[in-house]
């Protein structure tokens, strides 16, 4: 049985937009907090720790913890970063499947999956396109097939 | 087959949905009354005003005269529209659950709402509901009846005893809702019927409480008898609708029935039932009763539907009756179930409210002397939903678990105030999560969540589990290797840490498959 993996460019897609996200938080606690300096500092410290904490320990932690495969008609997706969770999906109530992808995951080659259960759905964030897709295929084939 | 219109009460629905016309005739009158016009000038147009409540009426007739039905035996076809024509079809194969309500407000012009429930279309919203004349409802709905019955079947029915009925009404209630009626009921008097009258309603009920303190703060006696007061109508509504309550099993239906001054009746399609729930309540855990429910798209799913099968009974006599109406559904002793030193888990969350209270109580007792004994009446009367949730968590510690017969899962859990046995059919599991925390990791313990097939979301919580063990009855292991349970490690290592289901896996003989 082969265990899929995140591929370590989602990773850099994870770190880049933490940098992103905490270049703008820095950008706008200048402008609106630069006239009141313990707070400003306060703040620009936070960020910094917060940008520190995603970037170092949050995403390659949940990158190392994140598998999937099937086995026995059930899709298993290993994940979590602090408390560990084992999402187990049969496939025979698998809906539908869709992918997505934003513009910051093309050039990576990356490609998220949305699956859609009766009353429940499941998020996996980041796969390689190939691996997406082949995931998309299998369930809407086996869907076609039962 | 030829098609037909529905009740002509229908009408009445068409109207109200035109109604909001009515804002051009009140927005003439406002604007002249506001340009200093009089009584004369505003009759002067008051054809205008005549012609949009004709053409409000004309729509709904109109709407009225093209929605027509037709009942097939392969479905049931309805078409609608005047200008945008819409035609529906539902197939018989796929109507789970349809139900005929008999209000008492339709009852003199012989009006009943038959509705058509299906895997489609919102949680909270019915897919077909249609008023029509109450012969030709029944009509359907036996001959909805007759297609999922077998004449070698023979039909089992189930009427319970009163007092099984009042049990169940009392299990049913919360206070919540009556003290939401009787808020609402006091607060709108004012406005419906004279500030006067409404003063006259607080007055009485101020004295009343006054009168009957026996050295209790009154305000906190005016509390504990909104809530008593609140909880008994609701018991008493329980009461009304759940009176006359009747179950009939068919081949593959299960007809529910009951209702006095609003009768409601329900045909569910057996192989489509999700689950059934077992309830207890603490009172009922203490005077031995449960009670089953049953979980089918369409079936409990309006505010005052039924969603009871078999009323408050004994375990010996509910188990008869469960296996009498519906044998499929057969629950199985706990297989899983939470180690010893899981109690804290359980105990957790109500005790943390259970100390901080009269911690806080005290601590403003002794800021605010004057207010003190308002207050240890306030921590008081908040002890015993707290005392209540610590005991229904102790119970759930004791009897929490996993079971499984086949592919029939029996799940054991706390939810809220309730201890619920649901028997789950294998097909109906949407999700299982296994949720491990940091600490649960070092005791190699999980938390179970699983999402059921169902309209709405539907979920079951069992705590502190055994993971290995919740693998293998889940049948979630990577390898078919069954998990080994004794000779555990102390501590985990970081490669268990960082990947730690394969972990799990070792050489084992599997313990539900022993039988």
């Amino acid at each position: 049985m082969k265990k899929n993996v995140l591929p370590h460019r989602s990773l850099v897609l994870w770190q880049l937009r933490a940098a992103v996200i905490t270049f703008l938080a820095a950008f706008l606690l200048t402008l609106l907090l630069s006239d009141f300096h313990f707070w400003y500092r306060l703040s620009l410290m936070l960020t910094g720790i917060l940008f520190l904490f995603f970037f170092c320990v949050y995403y390659p932690l949940k990158r190392i913890k994140f598998t999937f495969f099937l086995h026995d008609g059930q899709l298993i997706v290993d994940c979590g970063v602090f408390y560990n969770r084992r999402r187990v999906i049969p496939l025979d109530n698998i809906q539908y499947v869709t992918t997505l992808r934003t513009p910051d995951m093309l050039p990576f080659g990356l490609s998220s999956v949305m699956i859609h259960s009766v009353g429940t759905s499941l998020y996996l964030p980041c796969l390689s396109f190939a691996d997406a897709q082949n995931l998309q295929e299998y369930c809407v084939r086996r869907k076609k097939r039962g | 087959m030829s098609e037909h219109r529905t009740h002509p009460i229908t009408l009445l629905q068409m109207i109200w949905r035109f109604l909001f016309l009515l804002i051009f005739p009140a927005a003439r009158g406002f604007l002249t009354a506001l340009s200093g016009g009089n009584v004369a000038q505003w009759l002067n147009g008051a054809w205008k005003d005549i012609l949009i409540i004709a053409a409000i009426l004309l729509l709904a007739f109109l709407q009225w005269w093209f929605l027509r039905y037709r009942w097939e035996p392969v479905g049931l076809s309805i078409r609608r529209g005047v200008l945008f024509r819409q035609r529906m079809f539902i197939p018989a194969s796929k109507m789970i659950t349809m139900s005929l309500t008999r209000p008492f407000y339709l009852r003199p012009v012989g009006g009943v709402r038959l509705r058509v429930d299906t895997w489609a279309g919102a949680g909270n919203s019915t897919d077909i509901s249609l008023i029509l004349p109450k012969k030709a409802a029944i009509d359907i709905f036996s001959k909805r009846e007759n297609s999922l019955t077998d004449l070698d079947f023979t039909p089992r029915e189930y009427h319970p005893k009163g007092l099984y009925i009042t049990c169940l009404s009392a299990i049913l209630s919360s206070s919540f809702a009556g003290v939401l009626f009787f808020a609402t009921f006091i607060s709108q008097t004012g406005s419906l019927l004279g500030q006067e009258f409404a003063d006259r309603i607080t007055g009485t009920f101020e004295r009343l409480t006054r009168a009957i303190a026996w050295g209790i703060p009154p305000a906190t006696v005016a509390v504990a008898y909104l809530i008593i007061f609140g909880w008994l109508y609701s018991f008493v509504r329980n009461l009304i609708r759940h009176k006359n309550f009747v179950v009939r099993r068919r081949k593959n239906e299960l007809y529910i029935n009951s209702g006095i001054i609003t009768n409601r009746s329900y045909s569910i399609r057996l192989d489509e039932i999700n689950y059934i729930d077992i309830r207890q309540s603490l009172v009922t855990k203490l005077l031995g009763l449960y009670s089953v429910f049953v979980n089918a798209v369409g079936y409990g799913k309006e505010k005052d539907d039924i969603s009871a099968m078999i009323p408050a009974n004994p375990w010996e006599r509910l188990q008869r009756h469960l296996h009498f109406l519906l044998p499929e559904f057969a629950a199985s002793p706990r297989q899983v179930k939470p180690n010893g030193g899981a109690i804290f888990r359980f105990i957790l969350d109500p005790l943390i409210p259970t100390l901080s209270i009269p911690v806080a109580g005290s601590v403003l007792a002794m800021l605010f002397p004057s207010w003190a004994d308002f207050t240890y009446s306030i921590v008081w009367m908040a002890m015993v939903p707290c005392l209540w949730f610590l005991t229904v968590r102790f119970l759930d510690f004791f009897s929490s678990g996993i079971g499984r017969q086949g592919d029939m899962f029996t799940l054991r859990y706390s939810s809220g105030s309730q201890l619920h046995t649901v028997v789950l059919p294998r097909e109906r599991i949407s999700q299982v999560i296994l949720r491990q925390s940091p600490i649960q990791a070092f005791d190699r313990r999980c938390d179970v969540l699983i999402y059921s097939m169902s309209e709405k979301k539907a979920r079951h919580h069992i705590r502190n589990l055994d993971i290995a063990q919740v693998m293998e009855i889940f049948g979630c292991n990577e390898t078919g290797a069954t998990p080994f349970i004794g000779d555990q490690k102390p501590m985990i290592s970081p490669t268990e840490y960082l990947h730690p289901f394969p972990n799990y896996l070792r050489q084992w003989k599997p313990f539900w498959k022993k039988r």
